[in-house]
């Protein structure tokens, strides 16, 4: 027996030697941004450090802990980098039409006491490609291909967490806003609603799966509102639930997730959440059009 | 050695063995990864009590474990990890052997599988296992005896349905 656990070590830093890693400095810059948005949060308001963070004003050429020429400006995520589309090479800065402020992406505020952002960054056109809904399992989506979604011109993302009683940051949820024309905007939406209702129930691989132990998930997504924010709005639910082939038994990975998507005008808004209370997903949902409204031409 | 200097050669250094473990405990390759790079981040935002700390991979794995244990716990989802990487990259799939064993540590109690993974995959002697779960030498040692024992059970009954 402690032959297993003996040789574990040695068989997984030869199974997962090749993963990738971040590098040090990425690491760096998502703790720096943390800091200074705790920063920004205090009560002592510092109306021009907010400005700056917000994106609202150029960042000065401020010191930081391991760099002193660093600036507090977002970086792009280098882990979604792709070779740009030659026909897509300029940058979109604040000035173009297709750039929006922090104000179009749900605030910590907007969610509640003591809730904060982990992590936060923009995308330019072209480097990040994912669909927000995991529906990679599922066989309708392996069919037509739905692209889209990825011809954002713009887009901003967070993720936002709050303490737990035990000193842990518990995740609360992700947000994303983007920007497209209006029509790949109206586009997006009505392909999200046509895939969730292809994709509506089907069997995944599940990790929980071994060679001796077979599982396999049970997905479902289910839309439960529509129009109820912004031009076109939606509120979903994703359950996953993995089972064992031969007993049906639950392996205990069972996973729910909500999710809603909003659009006003040429912006649309993603939001994710772990904690299953729809009630509040569809709030947050309402929050986000109000926010996609003020940076919104069209409202 | 500045201090981004000293933290990248912490990162470098203990990452893959800290992800080892990680994953041990959670079953999950990307989890594992992104808790291990979570925790790194927050030894950032904490480095001067990270860099005095007596063993600082140690300070990084306990705050691993706890990032991961407290996600797992809540069963939680890859949701958040795709929203902001997209699906996971092709990531090396760990071998056959290794998912039976990973598997099976992960239908131990938790606070057995912890203790076998500090043990064995962590390479920490017993009086650190006791030192970083908070409990005598006496219960981390009962823990290992009483881990190995079900994980022989399971590892056998799984042998046994392989051979039919």
């Amino acid at each position: 027996m402690s032959d297993d656990l003996e040789r574990l070590a040695e068989r997984i830093a030869t199974d997962l030697g090749e993963v990738r890693w971040a590098d040090g400095v990425r690491l760096r810059t998502r703790a720096r941004r943390r800091t200074v948005r705790a920063v920004v949060a205090a009560p002592v308001a510092v109306a021009v450090l907010a400005a700056v963070v917000w994106g609202l004003l150029p960042a000065p050429r401020a010191a930081a802990p391991d760099n002193p020429t660093s600036s507090l400006a977002p970086s792009p995520s280098p882990s979604m980098s792709r070779s740009a589309d030659p026909a897509v090479t300029r940058k979109v800065v604040q000035g173009d039409p297709a750039w929006f402020s922090l104000v179009a992406l749900l605030q910590p505020a907007d969610v509640g006491d003591g809730v904060f952002v982990e992590e936060m960054d923009e995308q330019q056109p072209q480097t990040y490609g994912a669909w927000p809904f995991p529906t990679d399992g599922c066989p309708a989506y392996a069919g037509p291909r739905i692209s889209t979604h990825s011809r954002y011109r713009f887009m901003r993302w967070a993720t936002m967490v709050h303490t737990g009683p035990s000193g842990n940051f518990i995740d609360q949820l992700g947000v994303q806003t983007r920007r497209y024309t209006t029509a790949d905007a109206v586009q997006v939406v009505e392909d999200t609603q046509s895939l969730l209702r292809a994709c509506a129930r089907y069997d995944a691989p599940t990790e929980a799966s071994s060679k001796f132990k077979p599982a396999h998930a049970q997905v479902t997504w289910t839309i439960l509102a529509q129009g109820f924010a912004g031009d076109q709005s939606l509120l979903v639910r994703m359950r996953s639930i993995s089972v064992y082939d031969d007993t049906g038994e639950s392996t205990g990975n069972d996973i729910a997730a909500a999710y809603a998507i909003v659009r006003v005008g040429d912006l649309v808004a993603v939001i994710v959440s772990e904690q299953d209370d729809f009630q509040q997903t569809l709030a947050l949902a309402k929050k986000a059009g109000a926010r996609l409204c003020e940076a919104s031409a069209t409202c | 050695m500045n201090q981004a200097d000293a933290f990248d050669e912490l990162y470098r250094a203990s990452r893959q063995r800290l992800f080892g473990y990680v994953y041990a405990v959670t079953g999950d390759v990307a989890e594992a990864q992104d808790a291990v790079q979570e925790a790194f981040v927050r030894a950032w935002q904490h480095w001067p009590s990270v860099r005095d700390h007596p063993n600082p991979e140690s300070w990084v794995r306990v705050t691993a474990t706890r990032i991961a244990v407290s996600r797992w716990r809540r069963t939680r989802t890859r949701v958040l990890a795709h929203l902001r990487h997209g699906p996971p990259e092709s990531v090396p799939e760990p071998g056959t052997e290794t998912v039976e064993v990973v598997a099976a540590l992960r239908r131990l109690p938790e606070e057995q599988r912890l203790a076998l993974a500090l043990y064995y995959l962590a390479g920490l002697p017993v009086k650190e296992v006791a030192a970083e779960t908070g409990v005598p030498a006496g219960t981390v040692k009962a823990r290992l005896s009483r881990g190995r024992a079900a994980l022989a059970r399971l590892l056998a009954a799984q042998v046994e349905v392989g051979d039919v």
